[in-house]
């Protein structure tokens, strides 16, 4: 009799503790949380015709940043190559965008040459060797040759050493 | 048991309802409190969130941003902060802009955060505390525009930071309120405690003086049975259980009551016979000694056992007038030690056998010739079954209730044995078995005791220390009817 109550009254406890433990355990007030994804990004409107070339410049982190220029008359993927090539304009260069690409010499920029394989195949040569070239400069190659066409299109680039892989756009994604 | 359960009934039920109410108050409060919170916090990321994104996507934007654009951006967007309002950052390269001209809280957006959103250019927010525990929400939200149907980040970031003052508050007051609720709670939770305690212990306490007042001898003690429940089913099976025991009990007297009468009655009817009886065996003893030797031996055998039957009769029915309750005392002034001698002269003990230490001249009131017949007895016995020398001794004694008279009759026998010493005063106890026959009643002893009862006094046995058997009358010196 004895043993029973004593061990009741340690089962009563044990009960108590059960059912009021977690409640009070997860704690009062506002507890920091992590990064929690919510929602889509914010879909801004650009002021650009969606035709207009888009040249990629290069963050110091080493992302890719569009820099669509509106006004420039060649909407074909050599003249969108002409305006990467060109290099970061002013605007750029305050925002600290730079390029991954060996530089040119003003004339050189027009060595670059374009043009459709086939539909979805664009072949780009450029009068620099391609094999040295930063994986990101080959990005900024691509995403700017294909700006105008679209980014179904694949592109091969070659250089006075060799050709490279056909690849694609990788910015959107 | 009662090492582990001090406390009574009361408290503990009191202690079972305060701990089941404790329960469920903090458990309903520490789940309504969850529940409410995560609510609170969850509208307001969501519409911070959402605010933030329709604030940005509402900015049209000329890529590249310069800096007069972004500030642009930033100071437009961070007037608008929702549901409270907030501080916005812009990240865009390596240009910087603040809503604030102070940008003292833009620390508190986390690595993990940027992180988070080059990676994936999505909304994304987490909750943070600065240096003094303050919660913040952090809200991360790039601008991406379509390209060719192709989201496309844009490489702007805007941040939001935005201070859950008033959530904290509206959460401590949740926390406030669930206190304040719980302790009225358990509060009013004593009340029914008390009345089941109350419903439980009055039958129990109703049943423990009727128990009391059974073992005092009141058979004819009934509970009152309230409503169905069990403790009403001990209460009826208890006054079952009285009625059945006075009932037996009731029967068990009837059962005593008749055989007393009908050892009266025997008595009684033997009595008439018997005198007839005596007339005539004294008659016949004056004539035995002129019959012959053998004749005169048998009718002196039959004339004393008759003599003996007439003095069993005679007990007999002093015993039963005792057991009717009829024996009366007849009380007269007496000088006990004429009353002593008086009653040694008349059964011829006033030679050497006896010998008496009588004080002189102390009176008392008693009744004559029940002192005489116990007196009698006392030294009868001691001469029959102990031995001579026989010795009296009065004495008076004062104590808190009065004073009292001390007759001491010890005799020079081998004493009482010490298994027969508690029954010596019992009807026809035979101290030798197989003595069967003695000259005594074996009523004496008992008509004794119950003539000094209806003095008010006691009368025991002992063995004295130096050998023999010592009786001691204790009666109030001046006994009142």
């Amino acid at each position: 009799m004895t043993l029973r109550s004593a061990s009741g009254r340690r089962t009563a406890a044990a009960v108590a503790a059960a059912l009021l433990g977690p409640p009070l355990v997860t704690g009062c007030g506002i507890k920091p949380t992590g990064v929690v994804e919510s929602g889509s990004a914010a879909r801004v409107p650009v002021a650009a015709p969606s035709r207009a070339p888009i040249a990629y410049f290069v963050t110091g982190e080493g992302r890719l940043v569009p820099s669509p220029d509106p006004d420039y008359a060649d909407n074909s993927p050599q003249g969108s190559l002409q305006l990467l090539l060109r290099g970061p304009g002013s605007v750029e260069q305050e925002v600290g965008l730079g390029t991954r690409l060996p530089p040119l010499d003003a004339g050189a920029a027009g060595g670059v040459r374009a043009f459709f394989t086939s539909e979805f195949h664009l072949q780009v040569r450029v009068p620099f060797p391609v094999a040295a070239v930063d994986p990101l400069g080959l990005k900024q190659l691509v995403c700017t040759a294909v700006s105008t066409a679209g980014p179904t299109v694949q592109v091969s680039v070659r250089g006075p050493d060799t050709e490279l892989e056909p690849t694609r756009c990788e910015a959107g994604r | 048991m009662r090492k582990f359960a001090p406390l009574g009934l009361r408290t503990r039920l009191i202690a079972a309802f305060l701990l089941v109410a404790a329960i469920c108050a903090v458990s309903t409060a520490a789940l309504t409190y969850r529940q409410a919170r995560s609510a609170v916090l969850t509208q307001s990321q969501d519409t911070a969130v959402s605010t933030l994104r329709d604030q940005l996507e509402a900015q049209a934007l000329t890529l590249p941003m310069d800096r007069a654009q972004l500030q642009r951006v930033v100071n437009e967007i961070g007037k608008r902060g929702k549901p409270h309002p907030w501080t916005v950052y812009a990240e865009y390269g390596t240009l910087r802009a603040s809503s604030n001209v102070t940008p003292t809280t833009s620390g508190i957006v986390t690595d993990a955060l940027r992180a988070q959103v080059a990676d994936h250019p999505h909304g994304a927010f987490q909750r943070v505390e600065d240096e003094h525990g303050e919660p913040y929400l952090t809200i991360a939200m790039p601008a991406v525009f379509t390209h060719h149907g192709v989201r496309e980040p844009t490489g702007a970031v805007l941040y939001a930071v935005m201070p859950l003052l008033t959530e904290q508050q509206t959460v401590d007051a949740m926390v406030q309120a669930a206190r304040q609720g719980a302790i009225p709670g358990l509060a009013i939770a004593v009340v029914p405690a008390l009345l089941a305690a109350r419903s439980v212990l009055r039958p129990v306490r109703d049943l423990r003086r009727a128990a009391q007042s059974m073992g005092r001898g009141r058979l004819d003690t009934r509970i009152e049975v309230r409503g169905a429940d069990e403790l009403s089913g001990l209460a009826r099976t208890f006054n079952e259980t009285a009625g059945a025991l006075e009932e037996s009990v009731a029967e068990l007297r009837e059962a005593e009551v008749r055989a007393r009468r009908f050892a009266a009655d025997v008595s009684h009817e033997l009595r008439t016979p018997l005198a007839g009886m005596l007339a005539v065996t004294e008659v016949l003893d004056e004539d035995a000694e002129r019959l012959d030797p053998d004749t005169a031996k048998a009718l002196r055998l039959i004339s004393a056992e008759t003599g003996k039957l007439a003095v069993l009769v005679e007990d007999l029915m002093e015993i039963s007038r005792f057991d009717a309750r009829a024996a009366e005392l007849n009380l007269d002034d007496v000088d006990v030690a004429e009353a002593v001698r008086k009653t040694l002269e008349r059964r011829h003990w006033d030679d050497d056998r006896v010998g008496a230490d009588l004080p002189h001249g102390l009176r008392a009131r008693l009744d004559p010739r029940r002192f005489d017949v116990v007196l009698a007895n006392l030294v009868g016995n001691a001469l029959r079954h102990g031995g001579a020398p026989v010795r009296i001794a009065v004495r008076t004694e004062s104590r808190e209730d009065g004073e009292r008279l001390l007759v001491e009759v010890a005799d020079s026998g081998p004493g009482i044995a010490a298994e027969v010493l508690p029954h010596i005063f019992d009807r026809f106890f035979k101290a030798d078995a197989a003595r069967t026959r003695s000259a005594g009643s074996g009523l004496g002893l008992a008509i004794s005791l119950e003539n000094v009862r209806l003095h008010g006094g006691t009368l025991s046995a002992a063995n004295a220390d130096g050998g023999g058997a010592v009786f001691t009358l204790d009666m109030p010196l001046e006994t009142t009817a």
